[in-house]
């Protein structure tokens, strides 16, 4: 497969300026700063390759902006290497412009006052896209990701999910061959969610373009990427297939059962309770070293059971398990 | 590299902005020939209180369409670049921006370019409705439009450097609100704007010679009033083009190292 980017040893310092408390402090403060250097990124690797949708997850802090800042060409890293698309980003920053999108969902980049088509046109213009090809995906991406009837008022005025499908928009435009979303769905609703996850992928499958998704939304993960990059504290600590992650992680599952009546019943052995209420009970059974029909059929045989569900773990729970080990 | 789409395409964007905030420039536009129509009746009273006809070699003729032409040279070169760039650092939207295949520096003058066009349209016809009923009959042989529009032009382009320095200044200070006042109050006072320079002591209009200041606005009105002979035109001109020059590297040299900053260079 061909690679889209390729990122060798990539460090990143941060010089932050330190005050302690007090008035004295402050004083000194004028005079002397302490401060002190802090590793955003401590030397990682990864390839991504051409038409890939790759899912950047980690807690907070944990060095993903960075990341994806370093990848815009709008950070110059303390060492390393980087070729996305047969650039370095942060030496050929307007070549290279041209062919990449980026949606930072904290930041917008419409214009408050004006509707998303006068900022799409400012797009068009900068990035020197024919008309006729302008037109053509304005329109399929308006319709696609159902955004016809707002997309001509000002953006002040759009709801939060209603802007960012527009800010997609305008990252898209110029039919980039790479695109950067840093937390598309926050503040989403299911539906807005669901419809540019459908977007997305799309897009993706349309035109093989490659895109990388940092969120803190694991049903993003769940419905976009295969492969997934866990980074936390500045180190990547997983990267491989989200099913993988899942295989190697998942020791328990989760079975849920409502019963019919009143039932009082004792909790499996070696099970783990996780809640229970005198309708329904709820618990965690370690898959290894034994099937879990015998459970089941021990349940439904002695209890009135109404509805019963076995499931995996929610995902969160493996990731908060990575982050904190 | 002159690409006539992108420069049209930022016009039609700035348009819109102004059309969105029409109300202001409503205001604007009734503003500016309220401040004229102010200057002109103080200066009628300083005239008559004093008794003479030519003070420091204005008469209150010319000294209405000195006013008059501070004003419709305000409109053009004024820009509030360095407050828009204070705040595109300070939220952090500067980069969408720098994300963008266009140098910051590039967009920031076509954007200014607009902006200074469309400010002339808006805000000269006021001024001349006013000014037709204010100014006295004027002898128009000596006037010097032409001069006055290439000196115009450099001065516009001197200006959008210096204000775009002072904009860059907010990559190192956190608040660059007192530097922008400072920076307006040396404007009014340094370019001629509030009195002619010419009422300034003689050693200070000596030392003003060597300032950037008087190049922006006392410099073209002079022109186009005939105030100087073709010489001194010629000179001045020299002057303007030389202090564009001088800011243009200066703001070239701290733009590269304000970017460097903000991409966190060598940290």
């Amino acid at each position: 497969m061909e690679t889209a980017i390729s990122v060798r040893g990539l460090r990143k310092n941060y010089k932050t300026y330190k005050r302690e408390d007090g008035f004295l402090a402050s004083v000194r403060s004028v005079i002397h700063r302490d401060f002190s250097t802090k590793e955003a990124l401590k030397g990682i690797n990864f390839d991504i390759a051409k038409g890939e949708i790759l899912g950047f997850i980690g807690p907070n802090g944990a060095g993903k902006s960075t990341a994806i800042k370093v990848l815009c060409g709008i950070l110059h890293p303390t060492a390393g290497e980087v070729n996305s698309l047969g650039h370095t980003p942060w030496e050929d920053r307007i070549n290279y412009a041209q062919k990449f999108g980026v949606v930072f969902g904290q930041k917008s980049q419409l214009d408050w006052d004006l509707p998303p088509n006068d900022t799409f046109h400012l797009i068009k213009a900068l990035y020197g896209i024919p008309e006729a090809a302008f037109k053509r995906r304005l329109n399929y991406m308006v319709k696609l990701l159902n955004v016809e009837a707002i997309y001509k008022t000002p953006t002040r005025n759009l709801s939060l999910g209603e802007r960012m499908k527009c800010e997609v928009i305008a990252a898209l435009l110029h039919n980039p061959k790479l695109v950067l979303l840093d937390e598309p769905t926050i503040g989403m609703d299911v539906v807005a969610k669901k419809k540019l996850h459908g977007f997305i992928k799309r897009i993706n499958e349309k035109y093989n373009t490659t895109f990388i998704i940092t969120t803190h939304d694991m049903g993003d993960i769940e419905k976009l990427c295969k492969r997934v990059i866990i980074i936390n504290n500045g180190d990547i600590v997983y990267d491989g297939l989200l099913e993988e992650l899942k295989k190697k992680h998942i020791n328990n599952k989760l079975i849920e059962v409502k019963f019919e009546d009143k039932t009082r019943i004792r909790v499996p052995k070696r099970c783990k309770l996780i809640s229970r209420t005198p309708y329904t009970l709820k618990f965690e059974v370690p898959v290894k070293g034994q099937s879990l029909d015998k459970f089941v059929v021990d349940i439904i045989k002695n209890y009135p059971v109404a509805d019963i569900v076995i499931s995996d773990p929610p995902i969160e729970e493996i990731i908060r398990d990575i982050y904190q080990a | 590299m002159v690409n006539i789409k992108r420069f049209l395409g930022i016009g039609k964007f700035e348009f819109n902005r102004h059309h969105a905030y029409r109300f202001d420039s409503l205001i604007w536009m009734i503003l500016i020939p309220m401040f004229f129509l102010v200057e002109v009746f103080l200066w009628k009273s300083l005239f008559s209180a004093s008794g003479q006809e030519v003070v420091n070699g204005f008469t209150f003729q010319s000294m209405t369409l000195y006013y008059f032409m501070a004003h419709v040279t305000m409109a053009v070169t004024s820009s509030n670049l360095d407050r828009m760039i204070s705040y595109l650092v300070k939220t952090g939207k500067l980069i969408k921006f720098i994300i963008k295949p266009i140098n910051f520096f590039h967009f920031s003058f076509i954007r200014n370019t607009w902006r200074s066009l469309i400010r002339a349209v808006l805000y000269i016809p006021p001024l001349i409705i006013a000014g037709y009923f204010l100014i006295p009959s004027i002898d128009f042989s000596y006037l010097q439009p032409h001069y006055y529009l290439i000196s115009l032009i450099l001065a516009g382009i001197l200006k959008f450097n210096y204000i775009f320095m002072f904009g860059l200044f907010s990559f190192w200070l956190k608040a660059n609100d007192g530097i922008r006042i400072l920076r307006q109050g040396i404007a009014g006072f340094f370019t001629g704007m509030l009195i002619p320079l010419s009422f300034f002591p003689q050693p200070m209009q000596e030392i003003f010679k060597f300032l950037p200041f008087q190049y922006m606005l006392y410099v073209p009105v002079q022109i186009f009033l005939g105030n100087f002979n073709p010489n001194q035109i010629h000179q001045m001109l020299g002057f303007q083009v030389i202090w564009t020059i001088i800011f243009m590297f200066i703001t070239f040299a701290l733009w590269k190292k304000a970017f460097a900053k903000f991409k966190g260079v060598g940290v």
